[in-house]
């Protein structure tokens, strides 16, 4: 006791004491919770987080180590709608863990108390390793406090119980204590918002560890386990504590809550039993390379020859003459991409050999990837498997060498002078475009002789439409359009004029705002999958407006955006943008004869700091007949802060102003 | 002769894999059953056999060939509970040639529960084979079969003969029952009469399609009902756990639900107790409803469990009072407990909400619905006793004028709920503008909306905190970047009807250049849709959204500015079932906007498309128009 008072007071603790009891009994609740009508610092949150606690410990009861998780959560729902969010719990059962003890309660205002019935929790088969238990609250009401705990066993030890500190209706209080003995080492890893306290102690404790033995082996020995010892063994206890948390709400243009909620999680490090030396568990990445090459649910898959046998004897025949570096990568991409069909799932690591992916001719990502990526390698092409963490999955955690964090591998290649990066799902997506999902600034090259941290390629998309048109005096337009499109709406585009190969689709966006609107010989030439042209004969009857003797314009005709797409005043996340991107519109517009210019919109330029994103925009008279209008719209910055977000809601109000703006005619009197 | 015999023998063997079926090649598929077809069946056939009143098995084989990836018929997927099992279920892939591709492994048959988001849980499941093959087109041949019993069973399967965009080769239905067992049969949207056969003790009725082109979607074609032909069969008695049941009329069918619903709607002592404190010195029905109605919505919540008959039969009283929910039908039954305490006889109701795929006709029983509401006879008032915020009598969009099974307790009796009509849903705007010289504007504008018109906000008002409504706002309104000084709404406690009232600040409401300003009209409440071209029309036009729109909008231009120019200062449309009454007119320096858009519920038939597409384009252009202001030369 005075050891740990003493350790206590080292460490600075300012409640020693306090870090025994739990921060909550069950069904004892304080009366100023049972009493709370609102919660003031948030008026208008429909519940409050009273209290969620969590508690992990280690364990060995039939001699498998595991970890006891116990979460104990408490709300108090002060509107209807908190009743329709919370009124309903689910407990997720993932692998081989096993929960059990589900305990449910109701407390009305006036303090009675409802049970939750055993049978009334559902328990429900997902799919294989997925199960879900589900159950409602009863009785409740406004003002009502519902409460439920629950203990997890898992024998996941490599990777501990995370937590959330954060929700989307305010919390008074989150706790995490876990107890850990001295021989597991973790690394925790958080995110968010930082934490109010954290209190560390240590104790003595014992445990019941496997024992290990030598046993003569051949020549040599082997190290056998037999048995169980008792062995005394530290344990450090650590609290993470935060109060007071603010919701969090989900808001457009992001990557996904789970980035920015308050959070933590614990990867093992190593392990040090005190009769052997440190285990080392969390590899440098360079072991993290090591091993996956070695492993056959990866690296060996591209790797050794007997996975893509079969395979060879169809792309043998193809390959037979080809050269260059780009040729082969091309061929063997369209080869993969038209013989195997996504199964739409992302994965890092195969799900069947390659062999038996190519029969059934369909897979992950994972299989479709390490599939072009073994052909290419096959074939001499320099090329790498690059694990990422999807956009929807959340930021890469470069620190640690962690593969949990991987929900994807795509496949880098040597193309000409640069690396492209490669996403196999249809024959139309073309080379160096992988699916926006996999965008998420970094990935990690998991090649065995040179693995690190890469920049992702960004590609981008462009999109140039010109035009030259006849005004005539009722205020119709005839001529014709030119688009191109390069990169990601090229993309788009030559998937869409596949099934419409008349582009009727081109005319969406210009028939909602031009109902009467015709196009007339659609022509397409697609110079390669990542970039298209489209030419038109077009008529807009009745685009401008003629009143009496003048005639309104808005020469743009088909402006970038009608209106600005950030809508709300501020923003709590940053806003994300997925790839750069840049459009331009140039009009030929020729007048009608017997009229003059009377009015033009101002020429303009803005740009955002560092060129994050730009704007130009000019309406000029070529001659008495003749006008021209230029604009020109770039995004490069691809995150743009939450104290950045009002500079670009003010950028695209003045795009949105600017193309809206008309032209004035008059007729000669 | 035995060289002969041997270079034939391996010249067939060359040629011709046991296992391939030429006869699949995609190119054999004509064009008329092409067209609009994203599948096309080349065989359909399912077999239901009658074994007893309490089950049965059904056997489906089928041969479709995928044309696109729009189709989702390559997933086989078969429907199961805890008393209805699947015996049997493969599926085997061939190429556009008709080459044998794989056939599916049994570990590839995946298992998946059918609840949706909004269940807390349901014992129904779904296994099902996923068949997806690279290059289009592809076919795949797949049959399955199951043991009917108890849900599955009791309303006997259908028969869809054709779907949207899957077109039909051949289609064939047979049903196989004890001459003892009879059963009733109707078909919708086509004329096909069957084979019958009789074999000892059993009679067989076999119908039979060939060369179906598939049904294609248009805009505003009405229910599905409408189009898609179908053939339903309904057994002349049958089983359900201990309940017995039949189908002649909808008399004898009700009286089964009757059964299951009996004696479920007894308070517990409490809850009565609580029924006639709240009734207190009230002394009309009405009253009473309201204050009971009221009660269940602010104390009950809707939760979704559907376990074997449970998925029929409600959880009785006592369940709702201690757990303070249930779904439709628990929370029915209750509202009825509670009304039967003080003397008010109601009928739970069976109903279809949202888009029934028949129309339930008094000549034929068969049971789809999907929802329970409550009808009391003797004030003919209808309670939705699901939503937590209706006034009592509403009955909304889903359940409006559709065909009801009263359930009595001498059995069903066929009603129906009523139907909104135009004038009933109305949303009046009345809007002040204040423009200044930079083309900024103050907006005032108050919305009012009743009948189907008045939902969004009524759910808005009930859902939202004040910070919500505002984001909402600001995503789902017209006017350019505007700043919120005020927004509330309000909704009525007893009728359909609910408010909006808002004072916006607009910064750049009209557009400048140079001297002039382009001010849009009415940004408040636009008509804004045209529907697609289409110049072989097939289906008859169903206009379904009946609604009355008045706007008037005054806008206070500024002094130095005068009007240059009007695009329209007065239009009048009436295409018979919709009538537009627009003008503007000036007074000084303020320009006052009228605007009546009356649309009703018709039925017009296919030739009229293109006039009825030139009327809703008519009205959108001219609701878009932006008046010309020029700043006065001094």
């Amino acid at each position: 006791m005075k050891k740990t008072f003493l350790l206590a007071c080292l460490l600075g603790l300012t409640w020693p004491l306090l870090a025994q009891k739990p921060p909550m009994k069950w069904g004892k609740i304080p009366s100023e919770h049972l009493e709370m009508q609102v919660y003031e610092a948030d008026s208008s949150a429909t519940a409050v987080v009273l209290c969620d606690f969590g508690k992990l410990k280690f364990s060995a009861p039939s001699g498998t180590i595991e970890y006891l998780f116990e979460h104990h959560k408490r709300i108090k729902i002060l509107e209807k709608q908190g009743i329709q969010d919370f009124g309903e719990v689910t407990i997720y059962q993932w692998g081989d863990d096993e929960v059990a003890g589900i305990r449910a309660q109701v407390i009305l205002p006036n303090g009675d108390e409802i049970k939750l019935k055993k049978k009334d929790v559902y328990k429900e088969k997902v799919r294989d390793g997925l199960t879900k238990f589900k159950f409602s609250f009863p009785n409740l009401v406004e003002g009502a406090i519902i409460e439920y705990k629950y203990q997890l066993e898992s024998t996941y030890v490599r990777s501990l119980q995370p937590w959330f500190f954060q929700a989307s209706v305010p919390t008074l209080w989150s706790e995490y204590r876990l107890s850990i003995p001295d021989w597991y080492n973790y690394v925790p890893i958080n995110r968010g918002r930082a934490m109010d306290e954290v209190i560390t102690d240590q104790t003595n404790g014992t445990m019941m560890i496997p024992g290990y033995t030598e046993k003569a082996f051949g020549a040599g020995s082997r190290v056998e386990q037999r048995g169980f010892q008792r062995v005394e063994t530290k344990i450090n206890k650590t609290q993470y504590i935060q109060k007071d948390v603010p919701a969090l709400k989900q808001e457009p243009f992001i990557t996904t809550m789970n980035d920015y909620l308050a959070y933590i999680e614990f990867q093992l490090n190593f392990i040090a039993y005190p009769s052997e030396g440190i285990r080392q568990i969390l590899p440098s990445w360079a072991k993290v390379a090591k091993n996956l090459s070695e492993a056959d649910y990866f690296g060996l898959q591209y790797t050794k020859k007997k996975y893509i046998k079969d395979i060879l004897k169809e792309t043998d025949p193809i390959m037979k003459g080809i050269e260059s570096n780009e040729e082969k990568v091309a061929a063997l991409y369209q080869f993969v991409a038209t013989n195997m069909e996504w199964n739409g799932k992302e994965r890092k690591f195969i799900t069947d050999d390659l062999e038996t992916a190519f029969e059934k001719k369909t897979g992950s990502s994972a299989d479709l990837n390490l599939m072009l990526l073994a052909l290419l390698k096959h074939y001499g092409v320099e090329s790498y498997p690059v694990l990422v963490s999807t956009r929807d999955h959340g930021q890469a955690i470069q620190l640690y060498a962690i593969l949990d964090q991987f929900d994807h591998v795509v496949t880098l290649a040597k193309f000409g002078e640069q690396y492209i990066a490669i996403d196999v799902d249809n024959p139309n997506r073309p080379l160096g475009y992988p699916r926006i999902n996999s965008l998420n600034s970094f990935g990690w090259l998991a090649d065995v002789n040179n693995p690190q941290w890469i920049k992702m390629p960004s590609p981008g998309g462009k999109i140039v439409s010109s035009g030259n048109l006849k005004l005539d005096t009722e205020g119709s337009m005839s001529g014709t359009m030119q688009y191109k499109f390069e990169g990601y709406p090229a993309i788009s585009v030559i998937s869409k004029m596949k099934e419409d190969k008349k582009g009727h689709f081109l005319q969406e966006n210009l028939k909602e705002m031009y109902p009467d609107m015709k196009y007339a010989d659609v022509k397409f030439e697609e110079s390669d999958g990542a970039s298209i042209k489209a030419k038109s004969n077009c008529e807009i009857p009745f685009v401008a407006q003629v009143i009496d003797d003048m005639i309104y314009l808005t020469p743009t005709i088909e402006p970038d955006y009608e209106e600005n797409p950030f809508k709300l005043q501020e923003r709590s996340y940053p806003v994300d943008i997925p790839y750069p991107n840049s459009n331009q519109i140039i009009m030929n517009i020729e007048i009608p004869e017997g009229y003059v210019i009377e009015e033009l919109p101002e020429p303009t330029k803005m740009s955002l700091e560092e060129r994050g994103a730009s704007f130009k925009y000019s309406v000029n008279k070529i001659n008495d007949r003749m006008i021209q209008i230029i604009s020109k719209l770039s995004i490069n910055q691809l995150k743009f802060s939450p104290e950045e977000y009002p500079m670009l809601k003010g950028f695209f109000d003045l795009v949105v102003e600017k193309q809206a703006e008309q032209v004035v005619l008059r007729k000669k009197s | 002769m035995r060289y002969f015999l041997f270079s034939l023998l391996t010249l067939i063997g060359l040629e011709l894999y046991a296992q391939d079926h030429p006869e699949y090649a995609a190119f054999l598929i004509p064009d008329s059953i092409r067209k609009n077809a994203n599948d096309v069946y080349l065989q359909y056939n399912k077999r239901f056999k009658v074994k007893s009143l309490k089950s049965g098995t059904e056997e489906v084989d089928g041969i479709v060939t995928i044309l696109n990836d729009n189709s989702n018929a390559h997933y086989v997927s078969v429907l199961y509970d805890s008393e209805t099992k699947v015996k049997h279920l493969e599926a085997k892939i061939y190429d556009k040639l008709g080459n044998f591709v794989r056939k599916i492994d049994k570990d590839e048959i995946q298992d998946q529960s059918a609840s949706e988001s909004s269940s807390l849980y349901v014992d129904t499941r779904y296994r099902f084979i996923n068949a997806q093959h690279t290059n289009y087109p592809y076919t795949i041949v797949y049959s399955y079969k199951r043991e009917l019993v108890g849900r599955q069973f009791h309303d006997y399967p259908e028969w869809f003969i054709d779907r949207i965009n899957s077109g039909y080769m051949q289609s064939s239905f047979t049903i196989e029952t004890p001459k003892k067992l009879p059963f009733y049969y109707k078909m919708y949207n086509l004329s096909v009469d069957p084979t019958i056969v009789e074999e000892d003790d059993e009679k067989r009725y076999t119908w039979e399609v060939h060369n179906i082109p598939p049904v294609k979607n248009e805009e505003f074609s009405g229910s599905i009902s409408d189009k898609i032909p179908l053939l339903l069969i309904s057994p002349h008695f049958f089983k359900y756990d201990d309940y017995q049941g039949g189908m002649k009329d909808w008399q004898q069918y009700g009286r089964f639900i009757a059964d299951l619903w009996e004696g479920r709607d007894v308070l517990p002592k409490e809850a009565k107790a609580t029924v006639q404190e709240l009734t207190k010195g009230l002394a009309t029905d009405r009253e009473k409803i309201t204050v009971l109605y009221q009660y269940l919505q602010s104390q009950m919540r809707y939760v979704s469990i559907q376990l074997g008959i449970g998925g029929y039969q409600p959880f009785d009283a006592k369940y709702v009072w201690k757990n303070k929910y249930g779904d439709c039908k628990a929370l029915t039954n209750f509202m009825k407990g509670m009304l039967k305490e003080v003397g008010i006889t109601s009928y739970p109701s069976l109903i279809f909400s949202g888009d029934p795929y028949f129309k339930i006709e008094e000549d034929f029983v068969n049971p789809a619905f999907n929802h329970v509401i409550l009808y009391i006879p003797d004030s003919e008032t209808w309670l939705e006793c699901t939503s937590s915020s209706s006034p009592v009598n509403y009955i909304g969009s889903g359940t409006e004028g559709k065909k009801v099974l009263l359930i009595k307790p001498e059995g069903g009796e066929l009603s129906e709920t009523k139907e909104w009509k135009a004038h009933e849903n109305k949303k009046t705007s009345s809007v002040s503008i204040i423009l200044d010289e930079k083309g900024s504007a103050i907006i005032k504008a108050k919305i009012h909306a009743s009948g189907l018109q008045h939902e969004s906000f009524r759910g808005m008002e009930k859902s939202f905190s004040r910070r919500e409504l505002e984001e909402y706002f600001l995503e789902n309104n017209d006017f350019p970047s505007p700043f919120i000084h005020h927004l509330t709404m309000t909704s009525s406690n007893e009728a359909a009807e609910a408010s909006m009232y808002y004072h916006l600040e607009v910064p750049k409401y009209a557009s400048k250049a140079g001297r002039r300003l382009f001010l849009p009209v009415n940004l408040v409440n636009p008509y804004q849709y045209i529907p697609p071209e289409n110049d072989s029309r097939i289906y008859p036009i169903h206009y379904d959204n009946p609604k009355l729109w008045q706007d008037t909008i005054t806008i206070e231009i500024p002094a130095t500015y005068s009007v240059e120019g009007i695009p329209k200062k007065k239009l009048k449309l009436d295409a018979g079932f919709a009538t537009y009454d627009m003008k503007i007119e000036q007074v000084g320096n303020r320009l006052r906007y009228v605007r009546v858009l009356e649309m009703k519920r018709e039925v017009l038939p296919p030739e009229e498309y293109n006039a009825f597409r030139d009327f809703l384009k008519q009205i959108t252009k001219t609701e878009k128009m932006k008046i010309v202001l020029a700043k006065k030369r001094t």
